[in-house]
């Protein structure tokens, strides 16, 4: 049927302004040039944050979960998020997680990517700040040294329990000369076998690879997730709370690897441990390192699509820190990057 | 998923099968082979291959009856051979993310970007039971990363060996690295033994003689999930096993499902079958009560370049529930490949992919309605006018006409011609016989339909009315319940309760009928030239693939799209026309007055004087006045210049994107509202007494034939107001101006012939 309509409808086609669909909205238009596959309207929408309020959860808001008792025992250092979980954002994130729309992870990876590069520069700063005139991580209020420095100060002489005493920015790395922070090992929230397979992919590993490969860190499976026999509402509060603690276990290869990539950059941990076989066996030869000197902690970066409460980011890096900690006496700094923050 | 692919014979004939469950068919065969006394060979060529891979080779296979002398190593080379592409396509796609991270300074990322990948497979491959006690982690490692041996040639060098990876290292410097990523692919479960002849994993069985130890194995290995956990050598358990294949299929009947939807569906209407239903399936998928297939059809064979360059660019994959190109590719865990393909277009009712399973049943041969005795009986016991009762039985006619002596059948043009002969590739090759009643608006198209139903229903055939939008299915489904009081209807919607129950009168929006599957003897399709049914071909197809092969299609159009107009004008497509409105009135025809663009009158409103002249008459007349635009931003300004040349008259503007439109349309049937500025969002469906319309740009290219004698239609439905008013306002007297106020003014010339009208057309 090469008709009179077809032939119109082709030359109008040839004719017409150039434009692509757009991934989120549908309309055809000219696309944006940063962001993949969305047009100007879309992409003018994206609720950034831009300055997190909250130094500690990334929120664009003040935060009133981070002043909890609880926060301040957290394992993780701080988290920041892209974006704020709005109607929009929670559309997209369904459209790609639960409707298996995977054309968004290109698009959610160069949001990501703008936060880690944000967060980079943060934390770069402090760094800076700490290193020039507080070596002992004592903070003072000095104009000196950075806006981020002041600010944080400034939070923490108001509220002192806002950055706890997780081991924070325990030196100015050798490797990064700029001031650019850097983590030693990309890693993300696992999900289940089922839910795996289900879904085909597990979306905080798409994202922690689109970020590792553009930024050339290694991207590493550092925790597992166990099986659920029972469903959650069959069961009581505690029972809940307890099973979310054993939810994560460590994923005992990627472990290893990332292990021994922090020996090949920084040297052994101590003399004690420099054989393959004691490596891949820490639990039970954990306590043969010694303290003599106090080995630089790793730094993870743990990538999750959504920061809602916290506590499974929280889980997450407790299992990393106790592991790596109890295990080999290796401190462990995780830092938490997600894609939005409700 | 993953699914085990077998030879069989019987006799001389070979076949190719796919096994969610191996233990039933060793039982299955064995039996078969037993009580026919024919003598066969099953021949294991996987027990672990991606879906979409055996569903090709199973498809593709043809039988010859030297294979019988075939070595194991022949069958490797056949499967090999017939899946060459799928195994390249695998190797390019795993290696593209590869290349690019080849360009990485930094060898610790590459190097444990490859072990991370590794170990992510052992980890999923640990969850699949028994198989990977002997499955090396770092072997499967390798082959997933689809690694060349030169990456890792450097990861060596990298010091990767003091670590103890050995394994890694070793097999990533084997030179038939590549060819080990390949057959990972369908045999994963076999790779320790892969050195010796590499065929293992794959075994060969004589029915009849006792069972090798392979074999034996299989049949006593621990369930996987959603198999029958039972023994299923005890015949207690295998006639239960029967007794819920015919459940399931009696389940699924008509259906077309993927199998998280089959979860859904059992989890809802059977819930003893929902866990352990992959058993079942496969005895019913022996038996031929149910086909298994790949959600997404692999790609066609590459046709050799013959000149032309849509034929050497080979067939994209094609998704089977909608009928869309598959465009999406992705790494997949569910079956492990790094490309698995997926449909975009019909995500919203669950991810088809090339590894997710389809699950359909064989269809029954359609049932024939029967045909109305006389056209008074039938207008009589319905209680429809002269026209409805005509096309009506028209209709029933067609309803009564064996499948194929149709001339529809196969039609040469129009909307359901199955486009890139995807229907035939489906397999079905008759296309169900078509029927138009084209009725014009406010011919009382519902009535007319209600004899079809019945006569189809009354012989136990099962009905499926669509319309393309869900505030249809709500006003539509209490009407049907009054009309056939004794039928169980089913309403289908996005969200719908009633989503997994079945009966005989199925009135559904139009996305829920994928999810039928040569389902009704009937399909009548509401407003074939709405909005999504209108240009879209996934609809298209999911509307042939609801309708058995042998069945009927009815379509409802007050104006149908212009293929369908040239099928009825060349007389290619049985059709009736119900040319009148039901109160024998004539529709009113378009007056058009001459203005400038609504653009250059909102800046200068003096030139609105003609439209104000009009207006202002119908106002005094009494009438409800619709003013269609066709901007949404011209709404406002507009309704602001009119307020304040019609002080007393109420005058309101809604959209699309008003939330308050509902109330709005309330108001105005209320005649709350006098003058409702509007877009073509309220075109269909609405009925407002005493209305005149009025179509400001009436040229814009936005309206075409079809939505101008769509809002035409709003005048004059009532039959206390029969003679509504209709102004196409406009600055050039366009073509489908022209062709709307023809196709009104035909309608009321046929109606006059026929005798249906109580007073002639008024000539303007």
């Amino acid at each position: 049927m090469k008709s009179s309509s077809s032939l119109l409808q082709m030359m109008q086609y040839l004719l017409s302004p150039p434009g692509e669909m757009c991934l989120t909205c549908g309309s055809v238009s000219r696309l944006v040039r940063e962001w993949p596959g969305i047009c100007r309207s879309c992409a003018e929408a994206i609720p950034w944050i831009h300055k997190p309020r909250c130094l500690c959860c990334g929120r664009a808001i003040g935060c009133p979960d981070c002043l909890r008792e609880e926060m301040r025992h957290r394992s993780f250092v701080c988290n920041r998020s892209a974006v704020q979980y709005n109607g929009v954002m929670r559309e997209w994130l369904a459209q790609y997680k639960y409707r298996g729309h995977e054309k968004y992870a290109d698009l959610i990876v160069h949001m990501l990517n703008q936060v880690f590069v944000q967060m980079q520069e943060e934390l770069g700063m402090l760094m800076l700040g700490f290193n020039s005139d507080t070596p002992n991580q004592h903070i003072q209020s000095d104009a000196s040294i950075g806006f981020f420095s002041a600010v944080i100060s400034k939070v923490i002489s108001r509220v002192d329990f806002v950055l706890p005493e997780v081991p924070l920015f325990h030196k100015l790395r050798e490797t990064s000369q700029q001031a650019l922070w850097k983590p030693d090992v990309i890693t993300y929230v696992p999900v289940s076998d089922v839910r795996l397979k289900e879904r085909g992919f597990n979306q905080a590993e798409v994202l922690a690879r689109g970020l590792g490969s553009k930024h050339r860190i290694p991207v590493m499976p550092l925790l597992v997730r166990r099986e659920h026999t029972a469903k959650q509402s069959y069961k009581s509060r505690q029972e809940r709370i307890d099973s979310m603690k054993n939810v994560f276990a460590v994923h005992k290869e990627g472990l290893e690897a990332a292990l021994s990539l922090y020996i090949r950059t920084y040297g052994m941990p101590s003399k004690a441990s420099h054989s393959n076989s004691e490596m891949t066996r820490h639990e039970s030869h954990g306590h043969a390192i010694t303290a003599q000197d106090a080995p630089l902690p790793m730094q993870i970066l743990l990538i999750d699509d959504i920061y809602t409460t916290g506590s499974t980011i929280n889980a997450c890096a407790e299992v990393l820190r106790d592991t790596l900690h109890l295990g080999l006496g290796l401190a462990a700094e995780v830092y938490s990057l997600t894609w939005a923050r409700s | 998923m993953r699914v085990a692919v077998y030879a069989i014979r019987q006799g001389q004939r070979w076949r190719m099968k796919i096994s969610l469950d191996l233990r039933i068919d060793i039982v299955w065969w064995e039996y078969v082979s037993r009580n026919t006394g024919m003598d066969g060979t099953m021949v294991l060529l996987s027990g672990d291959m991606p879906l979409g891979w055996a569903c090709k080779a199973a498809k593709d296979f043809v039988g010859a009856p030297e294979m019988v002398h075939w070595k194991m190593q022949q069958w490797k080379g056949w499967l090999e051979a017939e899946l060459r592409e799928e195994m390249e396509r695998e190797q390019t796609d795993g290696d593209r993310p590869r290349a690019e991270k080849n360009g990485w300074t930094s060898v610790d990322g590459e190097r444990h970007d490859a072990r991370t990948k590794g170990s992510l497979r052992g980890m999923k491959a640990r969850g699949r039971g028994v198989w990977n006690s002997f499955e090396p982690k770092d072997h499967d490692g390798a082959a997933w990363g689809g690694l060349k041996a030169k990456g890792y040639d450097r990861s060596a060098r990298g010091g990767f060996k003091d670590t103890g990876y050995g394994g890694a290292v070793r097999n990533g410097l084997n030179p038939k690295g590549n060819d080990g990523s390949a057959r990972d692919g369908f045999n994963s479960m076999g790779n320790d033994r892969k050195v010796g002849d590499g065929c293992s994993g794959m075994w060969r069985w004589e029915l009849g003689e006792p069972l090798a130890p392979a074999v034996w194995q299989e049949l006593i290995r621990q369930p996987e999930e959603g198999q029958c956990a039972g023994d299923v050598r005890d015949s207690a358990v295998l006639v239960e096993l029967a007794e819920q294949a015919a459940q399931l299929v009696d389940r699924l009947h008509g259906r077309s499902l993927l199998a998280t939807e089959v979860d859904s569906l059992l989890s809802d209407r059977a819930p003893g079958l929902a866990s352990a239903w992959h058993s079942p399936a496969q005895l019913a998928y022996l038996q031929g009560q149910l086909a298994l297939d790949a959600g997404v059809a692999a790609a066609g064979p590459r046709k050799w370049p013959r000149g032309t360059l849509r034929a050497s660019r080979g067939q994209a994959p094609r998704c089977r529930r909608c009928g869309s190109e598959a465009t999406g590719r992705t790494a997949c865990a569910a079956c492990g490949l790094a490309a698995c393909a997926y449909c975009e277009a019909c995500l919203a009712l669950g991810r088809s992919r090339a590894c997710s399973l389809l699950l359909r049943t064989a269809a029954d041969p359609a049932v024939r309605g029967t045909a109305g005795e006389s056209t008074a009986a039938v207008a009589g016991r319905w209680g429809l006018s002269a026209a409805q009762g005509d096309a009506a039985w028209a209709a029933l006619g067609f309803l009564a006409e064996p499948p194929q002596g149709g001339s529809a059948a196969g039609g040469r043009t129009g909307w359901m011609r199955p486009r890139w002969g995807a229907a035939r590739r489906s397999g079905t090759s008759t296309a169900p016989s078509r029927f138009l009643l084209w009725a014009v608006t406010g011919a009382g198209k519902t009535e007319m339909i209600f004899p079809l139903l019945d006569s189809v229903l009354a012989v136990g055939g099962r009905v499926l009315v669509a319309t393309p939008r869900r505030d249809v299915v709500l006003e539509l489904a209490p009407r049907l319940a009054k009309a056939f009081s004794g039928v169980r209807i089913v309403t289908l919607y996005g969200g719908s309760t009633e989503r997994w129950e079945s009966g005989a009168l199925t009135l559904a929006t139009t996305h829920q009928l994928m999810r039928f599957y040569h389902a009704f003897d009937l399909v009548v399709i509401d407003e074939l030239d709405a909005f999504p049914y209108h240009n879209d071909p996934m609809l298209a197809y999911a509307a042939q693939h609801a309708c058995k092969p042998d069945g009927k299609f009815v379509y409802l159009s007050a104006t149908p799209p212009r293929p369908l107009q040239r099928e009825v004008s060349r007389g290619t497509l049985p059709h009736a026309k119900v040319p009148v409105r039901y109160h024998g009135h004539p529709l009113p025809v378009p007056k058009r007055i001459a203005m400038r663009s609504v653009e250059i009158c909102l800046r200068q409103p003096k030139l609105l004087g003609p439209l104000a002249a009009e207006l202002r008459r119908s106002i005094d007349r009494g009438a409800q006045i619709f003013l269609f635009v066709s901007r949404i931003r011209h709404i406002g300004p507009l309704v602001e210049i009119l307020r304040h040349r019609f002080k007393d008259t109420a005058v309101e503007g809604t959209s699309s994107e008003d939330s308050g439109r509902g109330e709005k349309v309330m108001a105005f049937r209320k005649k709350d509202i006098r003058l409702l500025v509007t877009t073509t969002i309220l075109e269909r469906g609405v009925t407002v007494p005493r209305s005149d319309v009025y179509i400001l740009d009436a040229d814009s290219s936005l309206f075409d034939e079809a939505s101008l004698v769509q809002m035409a239609g709003r005048a004059g439905r009532s039959s206390e107001d029969p003679a509504g008013r209709v102004i196409f306002a406009s600055s050039q007297w366009t073509l489908s101006q022209k062709l709307a106020v023809n196709q009104i003014k035909a309608m009321n010339r046929i109606a006059g012939k026929h005798g249906y009208l109580k007073e002639q057309p008024s000539k303007s």
